[in-house]
């Protein structure tokens, strides 16, 4: 686990906990007509897949050379 | 019979074909029929465990949650986010752990990390005892998405005797790929359904989707916000975190086969990037809910909103397809459940000295546990009630030994981490039955800190009396890991 790369994942993890918190997301205001909690959700959603493949892409895996060698 | 009913019925036998058809002949290997051979392909995978991630409460229960608490429901969008986040940078060791040690089951990898078979039966019983519940809560609530479906209440009893027997006929004849093969169905079903609500929901409403919200702020605006109640901003982050904890770090036995099953770390760390799309689905049930809270009478039960929206939106055919895919919802993730818990049983609990033997206490085992929760689904629905209230905050105080299993070297010793799991458990259940105002904060995440005192005061009793002995005694069974656990706490890499 690459500590220096872990940034990347704490960025939806914050944006998930800080949804009751920030009065522009805890809001009855709609966002393209969808209450702005699940527009927020949903992003963070597909967000945690864009910092999860970052994580992939950045943080070196030396385990799956470890693999390769074993199999 | 109604059209629903006809295609409901046909779609469950059709679910039950395609996991008996994922049947590889490989005589009587465990390790073959509980997690595939280690065989398993990133795609695979994905379909694996998005279809064991979206139960009944994916379907049902979300709907039904923002029925009456709006948008709090996008709470689980959240937890099952932040868990595959956990999962994507504990999966991978647990996974190598697996292989090297010959993994099968959670308590497995308890067993060997902490060189304890006394703590691996413990891990072993408490895994099987709280998913019993969760696998009724599958069964009966198959039987209530017929109900709602088709309105008939004979229909449903007999459609859950009918699937809770496809369901073990297909896991005993295919094991774990036979779940795979009824996954990648029920994920093509889940994305046909939720197309069709998403689009026939907010047809049938005036305005459509925008004239749907516009008339939620208007008339119900408490549901667009997450504010007092019993859904505040505590109870979202306390009930996100504790469930992310607890998914995260894998303390749901059922979630191993999948993990164990893959073909390599990279597999599964594929798998776990692109899994949160899957979960944006969740949103079309949320959705749904809205509609209902809109359109429903009410005092309506929250759990039927989903499909009493649907029944008002689409012809009966279009219901059918709609309760085939929920059915699903409950039949691959009770596959799963099966699988956890008869492997934990015949691996663990019972282990036989013949590979025959073993897979014939397994059989028995899945037999045992689908009529115990069927019956009791049928007989005595409330009975495990009280026990599924532990289930999710339960088995997530396995979280902080799990942590320190995972290290490269294990410090804590198996005493230490029972007595903080029995303190987390104990505190969990005084919290839940004994009247303890705790706000909203959630149960299961405050019980984890008498699980974390107790175990760290343990493990400092525990070095300064015995020397740094911590072993547990065996306990008189064989050890359930393939290969033996080298002497002492420190484990292998």
């Amino acid at each position: 686990m690459s500590q220096r790369h872990l940034v990347y994942l704490a960025v939806p993890t914050a944006g998930f906990f800080a949804t009751p918190y920030l009065p522009f997301v805890n809001t009855t205001t709609l966002w393209l007509g969808l209450p702005a909690v699940l527009v927020w959700s949903v992003l963070w959603t597909v967000g945690t897949t864009v910092a999860l493949a970052l994580y992939e892409v950045r943080a070196p895996h030396p385990e799956d050379a470890e693999e390769e060698a074993a199999a | 019979m109604s059209t629903t009913m006809a295609v409901t019925l046909a779609g469950i036998l059709a679910i039950a074909a395609v996991g008996l058809s994922g049947r590889r002949n490989t005589g009587h290997d465990l390790g073959e029929w509980a997690v595939g051979g280690r065989r398993f392909g990133a795609v695979t995978m994905w379909f694996l465990q998005a279809g064991e991630s979206f139960t009944t409460f994916s379907f049902l229960g979300l709907a039904g949650l923002a029925f009456s608490d709006g948008v709090a429901a996008t709470y689980a969008l959240g937890y099952l986010s932040l868990c595959l986040i956990g999962q994507y940078l504990t999966g991978p060791r647990l996974w190598r752990l697996g292989k090297e040690n010959g993994y099968i089951t959670q308590a497995d990898f308890f067993a060997d990390r902490f060189n304890s078979p006394l703590l691996g039966k413990v891990v072993a019983v408490v895994g099987a005892v709280f998913l019993l519940p969760y696998l009724q809560l599958q069964i009966t609530g198959l039987g209530l998405i017929v109900q709602l479906a088709t309105g008939s209440e004979s229909g449903a009893t007999g459609s859950m005797i009918l699937a809770t027997v496809l369901t073990v006929g297909f896991v005993l004849w295919s094991g774990l790929r036979g779940i795979a093969r009824a996954a990648y169905f029920k994920d093509v079903l889940m994305v046909v359904a939720l197309l069709v609500l998403v689009i026939a929901v907010p047809l049938a409403l005036d305005g459509g989707l925008g004239g749907l919200f516009t008339a939620v702020r208007e008339s119900r605006p408490d549901l667009l916000t997450l504010h007092g109640g019993g859904t505040d901003a505590t109870w979202f982050t306390t009930a996100m975190l504790i469930s992310a904890i607890g998914a995260g770090l894998n303390t749901m036995p059922h979630l191993w086969s999948a993990i164990l099953s893959a073909n390599s770390s990279r597999a599964l760390r594929r798998n776990y990037i692109w899994l949160p799309l899957y979960q944006v689905a969740i949103a079309v049930p949320v959705v749904v809910g809205f509609a209902g809270a809109l359109t429903l009478k009410p005092g309506t039960d929250s759990k039927a909103a989903l499909l009493t929206v649907a029944g008002g939106a689409l012809p009966g055919w279009l219901v059918g397809v709609v309760a085939v895919a929920a059915a699903a919802t409950a039949m691959v993730p009770s596959a799963a459940l099966l699988l956890g818990i008869s492997t934990l049983v015949s691996r663990n609990l019972l282990p036989a000295r013949s590979p025959r033997m073993t897979m014939r206490i397994n059989h028995v085992c899945v037999l045992l546990a689908s009529g115990l929760a069927l019956v009791l689904g049928l007989t005595r629905p409330a009975l495990l009630a009280n026990l599924l209230l532990l289930t999710y905050g339960g088995l997530a105080q396995l979280a902080p030994a799990t942590v320190m299993a995972l290290a490269r070297r294990n410090r804590l010793g198996a005493g230490p981490a029972l007595l903080g799991i029995v303190a987390g458990v104990l505190t969990l259940a005084w919290l839940t039955f004994g009247g303890v105002d705790i706000g909203t904060v959630d149960a299961g995440l405050l019980s984890l800190v008498p699980n974390v005192v107790v175990t760290v005061g343990a493990q400092v009793l525990w070095r300064g009396g015995a020397g740094g002995a911590e072993r547990l005694p065996a306990g008189g069974g064989a050890a359930a890991p393939t290969r033996a656990a080298p002497s002492g706490t420190t484990a292998r890499s």
